[in-house]
């Protein structure tokens, strides 16, 4: 053993050392490797921008869309609740939809490659409770949901979805759903609260999305009503309201039609709304303020199955009925 | 003893290779990563309030009447973290399982290119 120049210890049977040159066979097949590498990193790194929606061409449906049959409702100064016409006031009990608070809408697209969730706590409007003796049928409502407000847990996506070739935020700001009538009111008995007056019944009425109108049919709806109490005083002022139902629209029937619905198969046409809408008799203006509930410790419920069924069940599809020329 | 060359050029990227999988799988195999939203948060916290005063109390009662099904039962709000396997854009979403195995698959590949091309030139 000898020391080399330079004080590096080295072991070496003898003769001096000569750098070896690899092979060309070797060097050439090195170089392909890294380059082809390096191809391949190139184009997947440029994924964010290929997953970027590309815009298609403008919607042509056969049909004719529908013009609402009635004024949109506007919105108050306050931007928290809905103007609301007198001649509907007068037909029974207002309740305000409360913005801010809990989820009041969510969204499942469920397609082959990915299953998307999405949930807003921004809805304004109202509802007009039946008379004392049938308080679930509802005269009336009308309800816009900010496109803005949806929120999917991916700020990109948020984001994608206020963009002409989705939901068109600049020119369509809401979703609009007006409640012209209420069918088959059941109402439940033998519930454990007798403060809690719950039925169910199929509502009945006309979802606007991107400027298109159709008439919709949602059946087994829950509609419940609380009058107010110390209970009730933990959620909101006055007496409440919650109207729970889920049915399922088709994007194509309100004209958006995408790549990522028919090619990638990312968005599914079929999207399943969760409506969970908490209504009372006191506006938003006038509720007192409130500390957000604390976080529950531990939740049962919330998190979704490891595996969850790719389709829910029991889940009514509402077709909407021919669009009226 | 491992060399530092062979330590960052294999070890180290096939590590980050197995970790980016690993966290994938671990948080549930997600397409695209998703972070918690405040807003998200918030709507949460709002659920059992709800539950108390509306979604509990409401058993099939003694005469057989049903309890409200699938509208009782509300779309889950999940706002946890999930690392994908593809960026999203340009923001924290870019982080994913490619944006870090892709540079250490190119380290791997350049470090075992190397390590070949030693282990010929040994022999010879």
């Amino acid at each position: 053993m000898c020391l080399a120049e330079g004080g590096d210890l080295a072991t070496h049977s003898g003769g001096t050392h000569m750098p070896q040159r690899p092979t060309p066979r070797l060097a050439q097949a090195s170089i392909f490797g890294l380059r082809s590498l390096a191809l391949a990193a190139g184009l997947l790194l440029t994924l964010p921008a290929l997953a970027q929606p590309k815009a298609t061409e403008p919607a042509k449906t056969d049909k004719p869309a529908t013009a609402p049959s009635a004024a949109a409702a506007t919105i108050a100064p306050s931007g928290k609740s809905l103007i609301i016409p007198d001649a509907l006031k007068a037909k029974g009990t207002v309740y305000h939809a409360l913005p801010g608070g809990g989820r009041q809408a969510s969204f499942l697209s469920d397609a082959p490659f990915e299953k998307i969730t999405g949930h807003s706590n921004a809805i304004l409007g109202f509802a007009i409770a039946g008379p004392d003796a049938d308080p679930a049928n509802l005269q009336g409502g009308e309800w816009l949901l900010p496109i803005n407000s949806l929120r999917t847990g991916n700020s990109d996506r948020d984001s994608h979805l206020l963009k002409p070739e989705w939901l068109d935020a600049a020119k369509f700001p809401h979703l609009r759903f007006r409640l012209t009538g209420v069918q088959n009111i059941t109402p439940l008995t033998g519930v454990k609260d007798p403060a809690l007056r719950t039925s169910t019944a199929t509502l009945v009425g006309e979802m606007t999305i991107k400027g298109v109108t159709k008439s919709i049919t949602i059946p087994n709806a829950t509609i419940r009503l609380r009058a107010k109490s110390t209970a009730t005083a933990a959620l909101a002022d006055g007496d409440l309201l919650f109207i729970s139902c889920k049915f399922q629209l088709t994007l194509s029937d309100f004209g958006i039609k995408h790549t990522q619905i028919t090619g990638a198969k990312k968005v599914s046409n079929t999207i399943e709304i969760d409506t969970q809408l908490l209504l009372a008799t006191v506006a938003p203006e006038d509720q007192k303020p409130r500390e957000t509930p604390a976080k529950p410790t531990d939740k049962p419920a919330d998190k979704p199955a490891a595996n969850p069924a790719s389709k829910p069940s029991g889940v009514p599809i509402v077709k909407p009925p021919t669009a009226k020329p | 003893m491992i060399s530092r060359r062979t330590l960052l050029g294999i070890h180290l990227p096939a590590t980050i290779i197995v970790a980016a999988v690993g966290l994938n799988l671990a948080t549930g195999a997600r397409v695209f990563t998703s972070l918690p939203d405040p807003d998200l948060a918030s709507m949460q916290s709002y659920e059992s309030a709800i539950d108390a005063v509306f979604r509990d109390p409401t058993p099939a009662d003694a005469k057989g009447e049903q309890s409200p099904t699938a509208a009782s039962t509300p779309t889950p709000i999940d706002n946890d973290f999930h690392f994908g396997w593809l960026p999203s854009g340009f923001s924290l979403g870019a982080l994913s399982v490619l944006t870090f195995a892709i540079p250490a698959a190119i380290a791997l590949g350049v470090g075992l290119a190397r390590r070949n091309s030693r282990t010929t030139n040994s022999n010879k």
